[in-house]
């Protein structure tokens, strides 16, 4: 596998397993390298390869670094299937490298990467929530009540991590990992330093790769528990909520209207057609207080009997109260913006032609029929009588015979 | 009010207001927080209008209404799926006019007139279900004929 000239660099890290260091290094050794980061432009090659043992189950996420192409599996950790093979000469410079990517070989595997490979209607972003180097005890409340909040559809991360600086331009590389790694579009990062006290990051993602960021600071924070209402009125988990945003400031305002736009996206659960009504339960309050300063509720419905089939509405606080003060923000470039506003072209609804509906005769069709050019046209002479006169022809014929035979 | 419209988008149960503006902020956090539910409530209950006046089918658990498609549009986060080339036996079939038909679990029998399944237990069309069956020669052991 070593060529001469060649960098090659191995990662392995350790999510939690217990890996020792000659496992990794057996792994090194058995390997042929799977992934592979093509860095063209340097005056060698460096091949970095990073193996990810995730779990006992023994699903290995293997990557490249930094954007990881597909994924390895194997069975227990200590092996993992090579994704990649690569061919390469020694020679440093611009040479292109061939590869072969291989598709995964069991039932369940393929079935893992199917789930998710993108779709043509998509719904129920995932959020990942994680801290920083430094976070204090209000931030810790406001990370575990999102993720209560969002419970089924979002995995917290209890480690901190240093190298996760979302509005630096090399600080994303773990996030975008992450992001790849638990198939993750939205996050929220917490951390807390002098300068931007009880600091919260969220962001989404496209394709894997940072999308648009609102950097927001926390202020007045109420926490879940702090409330106290009937049991009944609790909301459940999975509901989906209603949204209510107030203030001009929403229309007005760039970093108000981008920070409704995440909030929706973040809250709104899946995207369903079908709806219990009964069900409804839970409502976010946003209101605009200034042109950077927005309270946020969330609070639960009840619903009362009034005369009319509409239910009179009632809010109760329930859940976390925060005031978020939109510190930065990031928006979107312009052809990422394009590319995932993109509409698929089969969910365009097409138009019925040529049919229309009448109260008197109900569903009309028209047929639009080529001139026949009815009576313009020449008959072939192929009338039937033409074989009765070949028949009598023959008959007559016969007849002939045999008067001559007798 | 005259500005009570407020922009509805059922498809995400969103309600906004974007007319309304704080002219003094209230000075004690709890009626700022008063206020605040008091507009929410209003919204909420205009969204509640919309929705409980759509067309619902009953169900045991409560009415089910059909919501449309949301109006605020939210970035995909992932790119559209790619079409796949066709594979060759796609194309084979293609070009000789090969349509795929599924086999039905139950098909009519026209000798009972009666509906009975493809394979397994009381079969259509079974070979065995004959009711004369000629015999073979190397049937010889199992048939005892007394032949005078």
């Amino acid at each position: 596998m070593t060529s001469i000239g060649m960098k090659m660099s191995f990662l392995a890290a350790d999510m939690g397993v217990g890996l020792t260091a000659t496992d990794s290094r057996t792994v090194a050794n058995d390997l042929i390298p799977t992934v592979v980061d093509i860095n063209v432009n340097a005056p060698g090659f460096e091949i970095v390869f990073l193996v990810l043992f995730y779990g006992s189950t023994g699903i290995t996420l293997v990557g490249e670094y930094p954007n990881p192409v597909g994924y390895g599996y194997g069975y227990g950790y200590g092996t993992a299937l090579p994704l990649l093979h690569g061919y390469w000469d020694g020679f440093g410079g611009q040479r292109r490298i061939m590869l072969q990517i291989k598709t995964p070989k069991t039932g369940r595997s393929k079935r893992e990467v199917q789930k998710r490979a993108p779709k043509l209607i998509e719904s129920g972003k995932k959020t990942l929530i994680l801290h920083g180097t430094k976070t204090s005890d209000v931030l810790n409340v406001i990370l575990s009540d999102i993720h209560h909040l969002k419970k089924g559809e979002s995995i917290k991360y209890s480690r901190k991590n240093d190298s996760i600086r979302p509005f630096e331009s090399g600080g994303e590389t773990s996030l975008e990992f992450f992001s790849l790694k638990t198939d993750c579009s939205l996050f929220v990062f917490g951390s807390h330093s002098k300068k931007r006290p009880n600091n919260l990051v969220i962001g989404r993602t496209y394709d894997h790769h940072i999308y648009d960021l609102v950097e927001l600071g926390v202020e007045n924070f109420k926490s879940m528990e702090s409330f106290s209402y009937g049991r009944k009125l609790a909301p459940q988990i999975g509901s989906k909520p209603l949204f209510a945003f107030i203030g001009e400031g929403f229309e007005s305002v760039e970093e108000l209207k981008h920070l409704k736009e995440v909030l929706l996206d973040l809250f709104r659960g899946e995207v369903v057609s079908n709806l219990n009504i009964a069900g409804l339960d839970r409502v976010y309050v946003c209101t605009a207080l200034s042109s950077n300063k927005v309270l946020f509720t969330h609070c639960a419905l009840r619903l009362k009997k009034s005369g009319t089939i509409v239910p009179r509405m009632e809010l109760v606080e329930v859940g976390p109260s925060m005031d978020l003060l939109v510190r930065r923000h990031r928006l979107p470039e312009e052809s990422l913006r394009k590319e995932s506003m993109k509409k698929a072209h089969e969910l365009t609804k097409k138009k019925e032609k040529n049919v229309s509906r009448d109260s008197i005769q109900g569903k009309i069709g028209k047929i639009y029929m080529p001139d026949q050019q009815v009576g313009e046209k020449v008959l072939p002479n192929k009338a039937k009588g033409v074989k009765r006169e070949r028949r009598e022809a023959k008959m007559k014929g016969e007849a002939k015979r045999q008067k001559q035979d007798s | 009010m005259a500005e009570q419209e407020y922009e509805i988008d059922l498809g995400n149960l969103m309600a906004f207001d974007g007319h309304h503006h704080f002219p003094s902020l209230p000075s004690s956090r709890e009626e700022l927080v008063k206020a605040c539910l008091e507009k929410g409530t209003k919204l909420v209950q205009a969204v509640a209008d919309a929705l409980f006046n759509l067309p619902s089918i009953d169900d045991p658990d409560g009415p089910i209404v059909t919501l449309p498609q949301p109006t605020t549009r939210l970035p995909r986060e992932k790119p559209l799926p790619k079409k796949k080339p066709p594979t060759k036996w796609e194309l084979f079939a293609q070009k000789k006019g090969i349509v795929q038909r599924k086999k039905d679990k139950v098909v009519f029998d026209e000798q009972t007139g009666t509906w009975k399944r493809r394979h397994g237990y009381d079969r259509v069309n079974d070979d065995n279900d004959v009711p004369i069956i000629e015999a073979k020669a190397s049937d010889g052991k199992y048939l005892t004929c007394r032949c005078f």
